[in-house]
């Protein structure tokens, strides 16, 4: 039982890794619309900066923003250069997000090589603490979860508490006459746009410490930030939180109870019969209009 | 100086809605516009907006051509829109709606000014509600106000009465001679009640099959005149 207690512990940080992992994407696809299939190479650009950031002698907690400017760039770069002309044409979108993504990947390998790289934590998160069970407790993992409490609450900032978010809802809700009330539309799609990117790149930042780097480490990060999304759906962030909740908690305690296969087997299955439940996901989706 | 339309052609894909309007609503006029359903009544105020600009011909504003302007853009230039069927953002609420109205006019305040409360008190206890469970009446007033709060120079009003009730509707029409008299406006409104027309506007035009069929002063809009062109 108390071994149950320490994996609900540790089920929190699998949470906050996939918090930190899905924010962004639901952010693009909420309020932009566009299902970002260049997400996970966002992330491991992001990454690939907290390694450069590394190695010029700066540590997690400068990589975090230097992430957040140097993705959410590419994604302006990208919003301004592809997805503006094709917003209303998911397909579209769907397949030059995925061309993006592996124009990243190539570009990043040409750039860095093959070879792995690791970014260590800085070294007041070193180490760990003991909780009632027998493991160590790592600082870092609890540091994830601020972290993806600190990013949650910055992004219901910015959507719910400023001047931009009253623009974005407004957009979302209703484009043509947010245009009418004299909003610049394209503009709100561009700044989200790029802040989803940067909040992509903040992952990469943060979780490149517990991950070594590569071109193809935003994969599993993107395939679990698409399962949060369509469990919890992109209605609120609500839905972020919940998806990573219960998807984070299931798959920790059924993957020690079984092992880790089985574990992400039932929670699959899982997400298989609520979105029979829960077509949109548990808070709803919007499409774009 | 004011709006002038030459000669637009607008469509919906391929269906041909408006032929060749022409129409001026000079500085400080009121104007109304009036036709049978499905006319292209809303279509001209799309047009002139930018939600649907015309393929052929232009619109110009204080003399600018803004034929090919995004509509945030019209409402910068000072042309504001309350569309048919009010379009109130429902899950923002009465103050938000009115708050972003003005960030659209790039006006940074918290503030709502007071002019608009001292047109619609019935607004200021219910800025807290979300728009969208406003009644008819509310709606139509929260969506004179949204307008209002920008300081348009021309406001274009799409159906401000439909399906509203008679006490009402006398409301919105004092509020409209209002806005125009004090608030150096000018005004082009849709409207198909006669009496509404008669009592708010000067000039009239009528539209059928998306062109103006006629256009004078409002005394030549007798009922007689009217029913060639709205009875089936
Ligand atoms: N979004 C649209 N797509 C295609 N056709 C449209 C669209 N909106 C309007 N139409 C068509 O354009 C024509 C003119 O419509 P419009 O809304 O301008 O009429 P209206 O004069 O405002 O009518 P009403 O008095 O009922 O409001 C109609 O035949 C309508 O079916
Ligand atoms: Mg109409």
């Amino acid at each position: 039982m108390e071994s149950i207690i320490t994996q609900f512990l540790n089920g929190f940080s699998v949470v906050a890794i996939l918090m930190i992992a899905a924010v962004g994407l639901a952010v693009i696809f909420g309020v932009a619309g566009v299902i970002n299939m260049a997400h996970g190479e966002f992330i491991m650009v992001g990454a690939y900066t907290a390694a450069v950031v590394g190695q010029l002698g700066g540590n997690t907690f400068i990589a975090i923003p230097v992430a957040f400017l140097v993705v959410a760039l590419l994604g302006l770069v990208v919003e301004r250069s592809i997805i503006q002309w094709i917003y209303d044409r998911p397909l579209e979108t769907l397949l030059a997000t995925w061309g993006v993504g592996i124009i990243l990947q190539v570009v990043m390998k040409l750039i860095f090589g093959p070879e792995l790289y690791y970014v260590g934590a800085p070294k007041i998160l070193d180490g760990g603490f003991r909780t009632i069970g027998l493991l160590p407790f790592p600082w870092y993992r609890l540091f994830l979860i601020v972290i993806a409490i600190i990013i949650m609450i910055i992004t219901y900032f910015v959507l719910f508490r400023s001047d931009l978010g009253l623009k974005v809802r407004a957009v979302r809700r209703n484009r043509t006459m947010a245009g009418c009330l004299g909003i610049d539309t394209a503009k709100v799609d561009m700044i989200i746009f790029a802040f989803g990117s940067g909040l992509a790149g903040v992952a990469g930042a943060v979780l490149a410490p517990i991950k070594s780097v590569s071109t193809t480490m935003g994969f599993p990060y993107a395939v679990d930030s698409f399962m949060v999304l369509v469990l919890g759906g992109v209605g609120s962030l609500w839905g972020v939180v919940a998806g990573s909740g219960l998807i984070g908690e299931a798959e920790t305690i059924l993957s020690f109870i079984y092992n880790s296969v089985i574990g992400k087997l039932l929670v699959f299955i899982f997400i298989v019969l609520a979105i029979r439940v829960f077509p949109k996901g548990l808070f709803g989706y919007h499409e774009r209009t | 100086m004011g709006l002038e339309v030459q000669g637009i052609d607008t469509f919906y894909g391929t269906s041909h809605i408006l032929h060749g309007v022409t129409l001026s609503v000079p500085d400080g006029a009121m104007i109304s516009v009036l036709g049978r359903n499905g006319v292209g009544k809303s279509t001209l105020l799309k047009s002139i907006i930018g939600i649907n600009p015309p393929q052929t011909g232009t619109i110009h504003f204080n003399d600018a051509d803004v034929t090919k302007e995004k509509t945030h853009e019209h409402v910068r230039a000072g042309i504001s829109y309350i569309p048919q069927g009010r379009e109130i953002i429902p899950d923002i609420s009465v103050y938000e709606n009115l708050v972003i109205a003005m960030r659209g006019k790039n006006n940074r305040s918290n503030q709502i000014p007071a002019f608009i409360f001292e047109y619609f008190p019935a607004l200021e206890p219910i800025q807290k509600r979300k728009g969208g469970i406003l009644s008819g009446g509310q709606q139509q007033q929260l969506a004179i106000a949204r307008a209002l709060i920008q300081e348009p120079n021309l406001l274009l009003m799409d159906e401000p009465t439909e399906g509203l009730q008679p006490s009402v509707v006398a409301e919105i029409d004092t509020i409209i001679k209002r806005i125009h008299t004090e608030r150096n406006c000018s005004i082009l409104l849709i409207e198909q009640n006669l009496d509404f027309i008669r009592d708010v506007t000067q000039q009239f035009a009528i539209m059928d099959s998306g062109q103006i069929v006629e256009e004078g002063n409002i005394e030549k809009l007798t009922d007689e005149f009217a029913g060639q062109y709205l009875s089936v």
